[in-house]
């Protein structure tokens, strides 16, 4: 079923979509060095937007 | 995807080469970095999992293996997360209840004058008071018909926050009930909804401001204070708000909780320190200082700079810049909300990609002062 995707893939004759995602990444030159991708969650809270007790540094 | 919920019903906020996600039945956003991005682009386009690893190794110019190894767990990571069933409403704990009937005595209470508005302060517990009350000294003022009223109260399972009859917030801790209070108290005197609230500092001019962001006892006040000193105007030491579609941040007039370990680097600066009462506050020693030469009714018109602070004994007071993604990152270690919309974060993030931001990792504060009133000059 997706061996017809991966010929056209291994030929350079990509969807649309595929061309897009490609034309992004050149443009944007990120992928010249491959960096794993991360998801990171922002909790956002009020609750975090103030001081609490925690460890004391001694600035100078 | 069964059990699992629709990319369709994901907000999406394209931001440089990354990208942000939220869901709109739970607080928090989701940040994807340029590959992760990459791969959610095509993961929505509903490709079997084979064809996916095959043209995300393609586009990245990596190893099938490499490939197959990121793609499934970054795929697990969102089906655990990002994608898996709705958690409750970043909305659901502030709904309309009252003040209950039954509540205790007005044990300690605070008429003040913040913003131009007469506020009545009432706090049901002395743990309230202790944690509160030092921080509201200078705005006290003889009692008159309030313009707001507040109360906060002690229940089993946290602290309710409310503005006159109306429930604005619960927190499980003493300090988020504070944080909250005073965020709420400023907010309401100035009639003005927050786009954001940051954990950070913010002095600057009457233009332009700095919002220093950081973690708890990152040496934030400390800051302030030097720059108060050096002709800065203060807008916050611990919670700054960044007002909606104007985008200005308006004066926290609070005091600012001065730690043991930062008393000999203000005392000179600040003489009325040394004669301060100590206060006691989870075992550590604070004395509380006024902030000085600050308009308490007003407001700074925008952010100028973002400057993530890091005090470090062994650090040469480097500045260096950074790009959106990495202020973002930077951001959420700090500690930050956002209103839960659609429409306001991507107001946020504009705001965020239009901010100039840069990290000071600095042991000299007086240097650090100087180099932070240089970039919001």
């Amino acid at each position: 079923m997706d061996s017809k995707p991966n010929r056209e893939l291994e030929s350079g004759q990509t969807t649309d979509a595929g061309d897009t995602r490609r034309d992004m990444a050149r443009k944007l030159g990120k992928f010249a060095a491959y960096a794993a991708p991360f998801t990171v969650l922002a909790l956002t809270s009020k609750a975090a937007t103030g001081s609490g007790p925690g460890p004391q540094i001694r600035p100078r | 995807m069964e059990g699992l919920i629709c990319c369709e019903d994901i907000w999406e906020f394209p931001v440089d080469d990354f990208l942000v996600l939220a869901r709109p039945q739970a607080s928090g956003l989701y940040i994807l970095s340029p590959s992760a991005r990459l791969l959610w682009d095509i993961f929505k386009a509903d490709v079997p999992f084979r064809e996916l690893v095959r043209e995300f190794a393609s586009i990245c110019g990596i190893s099938a293996k490499q490939a197959e190894h990121d793609v499934t767990r970054t795929l697990d990571e969102w089906r655990s997360g990002l994608l898996s069933p709705a958690r409750s409403s970043p909305s659901s704990s502030a709904v309309s209840r009252v003040v209950p009937a039954s509540c205790g005595a007005d044990l300690f209470v605070y008429d003040c004058l913040i913003q131009g508005k007469h506020v009545r302060i009432i706090l049901e517990t002395a743990e309230l008071a202790e944690e509160i009350a030092p921080r509201l000294e200078s705005l006290r003022h003889s009692p008159s018909a309030p313009d707001f009223t507040f109360r906060v109260i002690e229940e089993s399972d946290g602290f309710c926050i409310f503005c006159d009859q109306r429930l604005v917030g619960k927190e499980e801790s003493v300090t988020a009930a504070r944080n909250l209070l005073l965020q709420e108290i400023v907010r309401s005197c100035r009639d003005r909804d927050c786009l954001a609230v940051f954990h950070a500092g913010a002095c600057g001019s009457s233009s332009r401001c700095a919002l220093f962001p950081a973690g708890t006892q990152s040496g934030k006040t400390t800051l302030a204070a030097v720059l108060m000193k050096m002709g800065l105007t203060f807008y916050s030491d611990d919670s700054v708000l960044l007002e909606r579609d104007t985008l200005s941040v308006p004066t926290m007039p609070f005091a600012l909780m001065v730690r043991e370990g930062s008393w000999d680097v203000l005392s000179p600066r600040f003489p009325e320190l040394q004669n301060a009462p100590i206060v006691s506050r989870y075992g550590q020693r604070v004395r509380f200082l006024h902030p000085v030469g600050t308009k308490q009714d007003g407001h700074c018109e925008k952010v100028g700079v973002i400057v993530f602070v890091r005090y470090d004994r062994d650090s040469a007071n480097e500045i260096s810049s950074l790009d959106p993604l990495q202020a973002l990152l930077r951001l959420q270690e700090s500690g930050f909300w956002v209103a839960h919309d659609e429409q306001s974060i991507g107001a946020f993030l504009a705001w965020l990609q239009s901010t100039r931001s840069f990290t000071l990792n600095y042991s000299n504060v007086d240097e650090a002062a100087s180099i932070i009133r240089r970039l919001v000059a």
